[in-house]
């Protein structure tokens, strides 16, 4: 049995994955509002907080599909689990350091097959299962968006073209609320799932919890809440930058249709049980509510780093959940090693922080 | 060590059909939410100012367009909220 300390390495670490999920994809719920001034960023931000809060208690179906499907789930162990959220957080972090948009869902999924492929080896990696469950949605998630967006802003502007913009304007920001708070719930009931999912199969891997029909114990899921919550508030300001303003300048019909149509493609997924994320189809939703209007609206450059950084989201968390692995088999796994690999992670976040502090002005002497 | 997540079978056909649900549902959905809260607002707005130009009839026809769209677009927002819990 794992120990109490290894336990609670990876209790630690899912809610750290669950925070880093609130304030990397708060721009999906919020920054189409703030860009037309549906809401003043701050009311925004606590919205959406408090509804992705109330959404991790709607449903309680614990998330074990994680990596099933994708990897040999029999082999899985809390240290692959501890690497895999390690390489999540990172390109969590890594992709919020440089504004963009990208799934933190698959972030995790890059991190738990890497880890797995460096602790066991390509046999354990279902390759069909990635394209039908990983890849192909990918590609959907945000053409799918694109297109919806794209024929819903033109039904919009025929409809409501020869009107006045002030209340036409008013009518669609007032839209931009109710469709931001749906997909606010959304959010919250499907990503603080995975943390619950993680933690609730931790427990079960420690035996604190029967491996049939486990129950997700209550403070688990108000943890999850709680993580995913603050994480929201927290506000990613720079995706929500841009999401809201770099990739096109919206007006108050394109946020909506942009908002409205990811938040229909959302819950048709929800409805059919496939969910697509969240970030994929709000990024595609914008673009296309940009483009249907004019082509060169769109930001390409901003776009393409975007979709760069969704081609190698599962590569590169893949990659870093195999070195965080690999470190941790090197200080002998068990309890160590994912000790050691916090420790080196701490240090090297303090240097990067320490190293980007903006240099004291030259003393007079020296200058 | 015990494993910690449970195993179902790879490549699922069913992930196929259900990507085109996904494709239909939300192209009907998301198109339709948007041409009946365009609606909506088109009534509303063309009833208001058809009642500052005293024409009480087209007032309460466009009206009537303007509240049913809002009230289609409500029932949506319930079928979302719906979709949610039961998922």
């Amino acid at each position: 049995m794992p120990s109490d300390l290894l336990l609670g390495i990876v209790v630690g670490a899912a809610l750290l994955f669950d925070f880093t999920n609130g304030f990397h994809d708060t721009a999906n719920v919020v920054a189409t509002s703030i860009s037309t001034r549906a809401m003043p960023p701050r009311l925004a931000i606590a919205l959406a907080a408090i509804l992705n809060f109330i959404g991790a208690f709607l449903s309680l179906k614990v998330a074990a599909t994680i990596a099933s499907g994708l990897v040999d789930t029999g082999q899985i162990t809390l240290q692959i689990v501890f690497a895999g959220l390690v390489g999540a957080i990172l390109w969590n972090l890594l992709t919020w350091w440089f504004g963009l948009p990208s799934s933190s869902s698959h972030a995790l999924i890059g991190g738990v097959v890497g880890a797995m492929l460096a602790a066991v080896g390509p046999s354990a990696v279902d390759g069909a299962g990635l394209l039908g469950k990983v890849v192909f949605p990918a590609l959907v998630a945000p053409t799918l968006a694109f297109i919806v967006a794209g024929i819903s802003i033109l039904f919009a502007y025929r409809i409501v073209g020869q009107l006045r913009p002030g209340p036409v304007s008013r009518g669609f920001r007032l839209g931009q609320v109710a469709s931001g708070s749906l997909l606010a719930l959304a959010h919250g009931t499907n990503d603080a799932q995975k943390t619950m999912g993680v933690i609730t199969l931790a427990l079960v891997a420690h035996g604190s919890l029967p491996a049939e029909d486990p129950t997700v114990p209550a403070w688990v899921v108000v943890s999850a809440a709680v993580a995913i919550a603050l994480g929201t508030y927290s506000g990613g300001w720079r995706i929500i930058r841009t999401m809201g303003s770099k990739i096109i300048k919206m007006d108050a019909a394109q946020g909506f249709t942009a908002q409205g149509s990811g938040a229909a493609v959302i819950l048709a997924a929800t409805h059919v049980g496939f969910p697509l994320s969240t970030t994929h189809v709000i990024s595609g939703g914008v673009v296309g509510a940009g483009a249907a209007k004019r082509l060169s609206a769109v930001k390409w450059g901003v776009a393409g780093n975007m979709a760069i950084a969704w081609v190698l989201t599962i590569p590169a968390a893949g990659l870093t959940g195999a070195a965080a692995y690999g470190i941790s088999w090197v200080f002998g796994g068990g309890t160590a090693g994912p000790i050691m690999v916090c420790v080196i992670l701490v240090a090297a976040i303090g240097l990067f922080a320490r190293s980007r502090r903006t240099p004291p002005p030259l003393s007079p002497e020296v200058a | 060590m015990m494993p910690v997540l449970a195993a179902s079978s790879p490549s699922d056909p069913s992930v196929w059909s259900d990507l085109l649900s996904v494709v239909l549902y939300g192209l009907g959905a998301g198109v339709g939410l948007a041409i009946v809260f365009s609606i909506a607002i088109r009534g509303l707005v063309t009833a208001s100012t058809a009642r500052r130009a005293g024409n009480a009839s087209a007032a309460l026809l466009w009206g009537g367009v303007g509240v049913a769209g809002v009230v289609v677009c409500l029932a949506a927002v319930v079928v979302g909220l719906l979709t949610m819990l039961h998922r």
